[in-house]
């Protein structure tokens, strides 16, 4: 399932990208070589209107496809790291699941805005309080200190998040959503430091390798980040879902045929 | 209680008399009295003014231009449409005078201030009698300047003050007795005689002060603290203030044994910024003395300004200027933004400081120079990275220039009135398009030769008021009277460029040229057994053809000499698919985006 997925974000990554390459293609047609910054800034007001027109559409559909697509998918995904059932099984799992998560999410984004809003208070207020004074450096320090209540405030609330729709795989919404509470915490590190590897792999995105071999690389570390999605992902199921008690049974669900573990 | 600390240095003010090397023919005594409760400078000035041309005077032309920020109505405000280089107008400021005397006479009853309509940044004064020339009068005002919150080069923002075209000036008076004056434009400020000036500035105890000139005196008395300052030689003074102001010295020695103190007066917090504008300073004092000849005076102040007065950074005054940039610097990797905006304001100590242009009427003389000898500068600092110095692009400055110029639309020529380009387009123009056309010409015909005719340029205009005849003159003298006929007329006064187009067809190279520009250019080819061969492309022919006929691939002009071609793609050509883009990277973000709105 995790391949699946894998191959579907990039499905639609790809819509926008053919539309970008065409685009480049077409903006710089004799030229020695693109990695010529001169010719590329001869090209940037074309570029822009043509990025603008083809490809900022495209990629605001696919973002739009990718936003209402995502919940089921990660229901469908949780279900197969759970279960382990077949392709055809998760996605059933993840359509029967998508109303219930939906309903979830209207529940979460109340008290979720309300911790962000008063976390995003705390910057301003440092703000505010050192507007006035000609030390920037001690302005800016501040206000980007009193910024990682706001960071931590956001990360809680989507791992949160994700556990609790893991556990509407064997729960109500309201238990999940107290199963959901309660393991957030504990489940917390695992998220942060999932999510921190995969901001490293995404800064390795400019490689100092040719078109083609960088395509490749690029592609291997693309799927490694979706490996630590699933990764993170089994461990909400494994916090919020009863039973299951190991992680590495629960890898099983990565497996690129979908098939159930034997 | 009268405590005073008083040090004069009689030494250090022979020194700069010296600086000159010649006499001022007027003199300014300047007094300043800063209230920062209600931002009002209560100030008096004395000049001592020689009718210096060849014809009686009846009149005196002053600059109010505080008064720019009177009302909407006022010529600078209608231009700018109230804002300037993305600060906006948000308060008013002006200049208003008390008393006026010429020789004693109240000649302010006399006076006009309304040469524009709703425009009162000039003052027309009728004297009493007519000055012969060489003849000498004293005038005499008091004022109270208010500054407006930082707009425009002036104003406050907090405790910070700059104060800056705050006094009664008066305009320049040319050799035939007629005064070049102006309304405070929306761009260019700056046109006035030499002279030495005197200046006073009174703050309050624990105010620390950056002025034009050199600090001579310092007294004390109660809780105010009052510092004389001297500059010779100079069309202007402006002062800059603030409670909180930290200071770090740098002596420069220049090659001839001058010495330079250099003073920076910065915000805390400030320290690694500063660290790297005392660098570029020094650099460039070396740089620029080396090439249009040392720096006359014995101070140069730099002021970095706090965050939240942009209005009035990079901005430069007699041997004063306000950079900009902010706190923070990775080390080993310069900003350019703390290098452009120094080098920048520091060229301007040479254009327009010494070589005292008519700013409004030949903006190009003052930025367009300046511009060219800061992006030399940073070229020789940064290399490729002059302009934009991050990991992976790195493009020069003058590739910048080059893209501001011709982007969407070419701009007007460069030497035309500063009022009399479209809003938007001045900066492009003006900086940007003069300065590729300058680079152009040293990189076309030589860089040592272009900085000889430049520098015999500057050496020779110094304390003087040239005009761009005499800027062409000196490169006529370097290069031959062609230069001036064929490539910086034309490029310069008539907006002239150079077009290139390259095709490939059956193995034969072609290029063909457009735009009025002859420019000498070289081709190279590539041919089909992977030999590389050069020829010369003469700049009188139009066309080019290659004599191979087994060229693969041609590019024109490969080592980017001529900066004056709207768009370059077209310069080359080869055979076959075009290389590939990078789109292994977009997709992989793109990826990233997905999965992040998605599952």
């Amino acid at each position: 399932m995790t391949f699946v997925v894998h191959v579907i974000v990039t499905v639609l990554a790809a819509l926008p990208t053919l539309r970008w390459a065409r685009a480049f293609d077409l903006l710089v047609p004799g030229a020695a070589g693109v990695s010529d910054t001169v010719l590329l800034l001869d090209a940037l007001p074309e570029f822009v209107r043509v990025f603008g027109r083809d490809v900022f559409g495209a990629l605001a559909a696919v973002l739009l496809f990718g936003a209402l697509l995502g919940t089921p998918l990660q229901m469908a995904w949780l279900a197969a790291l759970h279960r382990e059932p077949s392709l055809r099984g998760a996605a059933r799992e993840g359509l029967l699941q998508w109303p219930r998560a939906f309903v979830l999410d209207l529940v979460l984004v109340i008290p979720v805005a309300i911790g962000i809003g008063a976390a995003a208070l705390i910057p301003y207020a440092a703000h505010l309080g050192l507007a006035d004074q000609p030390d920037a450096r001690l302005h800016d320090l501040a206000v980007l200190s009193a910024s990682l209540p706001l960071l931590l405030m956001t990360a809680t609330a989507l791992a949160c998040r994700d556990l609790c729709r893991a556990a509407l795989l064997a729960s109500g919404i309201v238990a999940s959503l107290r199963v959901g509470l309660r393991s957030t915490v504990r489940a917390l590190p695992a998220y942060l430091g999932i999510s921190a590897l995969s901001l490293l792999l995404l800064s390795l995105g400019s490689t100092g390798f040719g078109p083609f071999l960088a395509l490749l690389v690029l592609q291997l570390l693309a799927f490694l980040r979706t490996l630590l999605r699933a990764c993170w992902l089994a461990i909400a199921v494994q916090r919020a879902v009863p039973g299951v008690s190991t992680l590495t049974a629960r890898l099983g669900g990565m497996s690129p045929i979908g098939d159930k573990a034997t | 209680m009268l405590s005073t600390r008083a040090w004069i240095l009689t030494a250090l003010v022979v020194a700069s008399a010296s600086v000159a090397r010649g006499q001022s023919t007027h003199r300014y005594e300047l007094s300043a009295r800063l209230d920062p409760s209600t931002h009002q400078v209560t100030g008096r000035v004395t000049i001592h003014w020689r009718n210096d041309s060849s014809a009686a005077v009846d009149h005196l032309m002053f600059h109010l231009y505080l008064n720019a920020f009177a009302s909407d109505d006022t010529v600078f405000m209608t231009e700018s449409g109230g804002q300037l280089r993305g600060t906006r107008f948000h308060g008013h400021g002006s200049i208003e005078l008390q008393t006026l005397t010429v020789d004693g006479s109240d000649v302010l009853s006399g006076a006009d201030d309304e040469l524009v309509p709703g425009d009162h940044t000039q003052l027309r004064v009728p004297l009493p009698e007519p000055v012969a020339p060489g003849e000498t009068r004293v005038v005499e005002a008091n004022f109270v300047s208010t500054l407006p919150p930082v707009f425009a080069r002036s104003g406050y923002h907090g405790d910070f003050h700059m104060v800056a075209q705050w006094f009664p000036k008066l305009a320049t008076l040319e050799p035939d007795g007629t005064w070049s004056s102006f309304p405070y434009h929306g761009n260019g400020e700056f046109y006035a005689d030499f002279a030495d000036y005197t200046l006073e500035v009174d703050t309050p105890v624990g105010w620390e002060v950056g002025a034009t000139g050199e600090r001579v005196a310092e007294t004390t008395r109660d809780d105010r603290v009052v510092r004389r300052f001297h500059a010779a030689r100079v069309h202007d003074a402006a002062f800059a203030t603030a409670p909180w102001f930290r200071e770090r010295s740098a002596e420069y020695r220049g090659e001839d044994g001058t010495s330079v103190q250099v003073r920076v007066l910065y915000p805390p917090g400030y320290g690694a910024a500063v660290d790297r504008h005392v660098e570029v300073t020094l650099g460039g004092l070396r740089r620029y003395g080396r090439l249009l000849g040392e720096y006359p005076y014995p101070t140069l102040t730099v002021i970095v300004p706090p965050r939240g007065a942009d209005g009035a950074a990079g901005m430069e005054y007699p041997t004063l200027f306000v950079t900009a940039g902010p706190w923070w610097r990775f080390g080993g990797a310069p900003m350019a933004l703390h290098d452009e905006v120094t080098a920048h304001e520091l060229g301007h100590q040479w254009f327009q400081g010494m070589v005292a242009t008519n700013e409004v009427r030949f903006p190009m003389l003052d930025e367009g120079l300046t511009e060219w000898i800061t992006s030399d500068y940073l070229q020789a600092m940064h290399g490729r990275g002059s302009g934009l110095n991050s990991p992976l692009p790195r493009i020069s400055s003058f590739e910048l220039h080059r893209f501001s110029a011709f982007r969407g639309f070419p701009t007007a020529p460069p030497n035309r009135p500063a009022h009399r380009f479209r809003r938007g387009t001045y900066g492009r123009a003006v900086y940007s398009r003069s300065a590729v056309v300058l680079e152009t010409v040293a990189r076309t015909w030589g860089r040592a030769r272009f900085h000889r005719a430049l520098g015999a340029y500057a050496r020779e205009q110094r304390f003087r008021h040239p005009v761009p005849e005499d800027l062409y003159r000196a490169f006529d003298a370097e290069y031959g009277p062609w230069m001036s006929r064929r490539v910086l007329r034309p490029a310069l006064d008539q907006g002239a460029f150079a077009s290139r187009h390259a095709t490939l067809i059956d193995g034969h190279a072609r290029g063909l040229r457009w735009g009025d520009l002859p420019l000498p250019t070289r081709v190279d080819l590539w041919h089909r057994d992977g030999r590389q061969s050069v020829e010369s492309w003469p700049g009188r022919d139009v066309a080019f053809s290659s004599q191979a006929d087994d060229v693969v691939a041609l590019a024109i002009d490969a080592q980017r000499h001529g900066l004056l071609d709207p768009d370059r793609r077209d310069d080359m050509a080869r055979e076959g698919a075009p290389p590939a883009s990078p789109i292994g990277r977009v997709l992989y973000l793109f990826q990233a985006l997905v999965a992040w709105l998605g599952p």
